[in-house]
């Protein structure tokens, strides 16, 4: 059986992007969800704030995300789920 | 600006034809990914030394008290930097960033873990410049397959890179508005997207970055027909899908769960 999700073959760089919202929420891409940009509370981090990829936008505008209740699987728990669905 | 990176023996990036071994980098970032070593005893991650135009030493190591220690001499100046971390969950592997301005002198060296959200910074003070040759020497240095192995993935930067949160979805994944879907490069601060609640929420920032295709960054591409899926979508593998469903409930106890890529 072939696995849900292959190395993608690439040389160089790749650019990446992301979103960024309010609250801590999805956003649903091609009927999957997708985890937007996960800030946490790195606003308050005064001292290493300058330093992320968030200091284009003014400080104040920024939201505070709250962990999701959500629990985080480990690689093997998401290949075994994977496979479960398929089957 | 751009970068100039290698990967377990294979030379795969762009090459950076204004690095010489003769010049000073006076701005630049050094970026390497390697599984964590045992804590018992120092190890050496990476050690180069040239003896052209100066000798100069690059050393980074990896020290009991989970700590890090970074070394770079050149000529009659040495620079040296520490920077200690601890670590909250089990991971095998770390991905350490140097920043450094050799005009202002100050500098930034942060550690992340691609699992977690956990970051540590130290900030430096007294940088300075990185002769070209070392670079050049660092990068060759994982061609070689016993490297390659401890460090799987250095890169370096020209002027400084933005640490952690970073980017991880490709510039084509179509992003659900409330009439269409759009591709998230297209996509702009102020748009709308549909939130799996079903709600209009507005988009408060695009970020982008652009990264060698290596380690905690290589792309993975999810097929179509697996996880509802109607398209094929690459991303890189720290990016997290929400999961719901009954087999999502059944096995983990909850409605539903994080899965990283």
């Amino acid at each position: 059986m072939a696995p849900p999700a292959i190395a993608q073959p690439a040389t160089g760089t790749m650019t990446y992007f992301q979103l960024l919202f309010s609250e801590n929420e999805e956003f649903i891409a091609s009927e999957l969800c997708l985890e937007i940009l996960f800030i946490g509370r790195l606003r308050r981090r005064k001292d290493i704030f300058q330093r992320t990829s968030l200091s284009t936008l003014p400080h104040n505008f920024l939201p505070e995300h709250t962990a999701s209740a959500t629990q985080i699987l480990r690689p093997y728990e998401a290949i075994t789920l994977a496979a479960m669905r398929a089957a | 600006m751009g970068w100039l990176a290698y990967r377990g023996g294979r030379d795969t990036a762009a090459a950076h034809a204004s690095i010489t071994p003769e010049i000073m980098i006076e701005t630049a970032a050094l970026v390497l990914e390697a599984p964590l070593p045992s804590n018992r005893r120092a190890a050496t991650l990476l050690e180069v030394a040239s003896l052209h135009p100066e000798p100069s030493l690059l050393r980074i190591q990896s020290i009991p008290d989970e700590e890090f220690s970074i070394l770079i001499s050149s000529g009659a100046s040495v620079f040296h930097a520490l920077i200690s971390h601890t670590l909250q969950s089990r991971t095998d592997s770390f991905r350490l960033t140097l920043n450094w301005n050799s005009t202002s002198g100050d500098g930034f060296l942060s550690i992340k873990y691609p699992d977690d959200d956990a970051l540590f910074t130290h900030d430096l003070a007294g940088c300075i410049p990185m002769p070209g040759a070392l670079i050049l020497e660092a990068l060759a240095e994982t061609r070689s397959a016993e490297v390659a192995q401890n460090l799987p993935y250095i890169g370096f930067h020209q002027g400084p890179i933005h640490v952690a949160p970073s980017s991880t979805l490709d510039y084509h994944t179509p992003v659900l508005k409330p009439l269409c879907y759009r591709k998230i490069g297209m996509m702009k601060p102020g748009d709308t997207a549909i939130s799996t609640g079903g709600d209009i929420v507005p988009v408060l920032g695009v970020f982008k970055n652009t990264t060698p295709a290596f380690g905690s960054f290589a792309p993975v591409r999810l097929r179509a027909p697996y996880f509802v899926l109607q398209s094929d979508l690459v991303m890189a593998g720290a990016q997290r899908l929400i999961f719901g469903g009954s087999n999502a409930e059944y096995t983990f106890g909850c409605d539903e769960v994080l899965i990283p890529a």
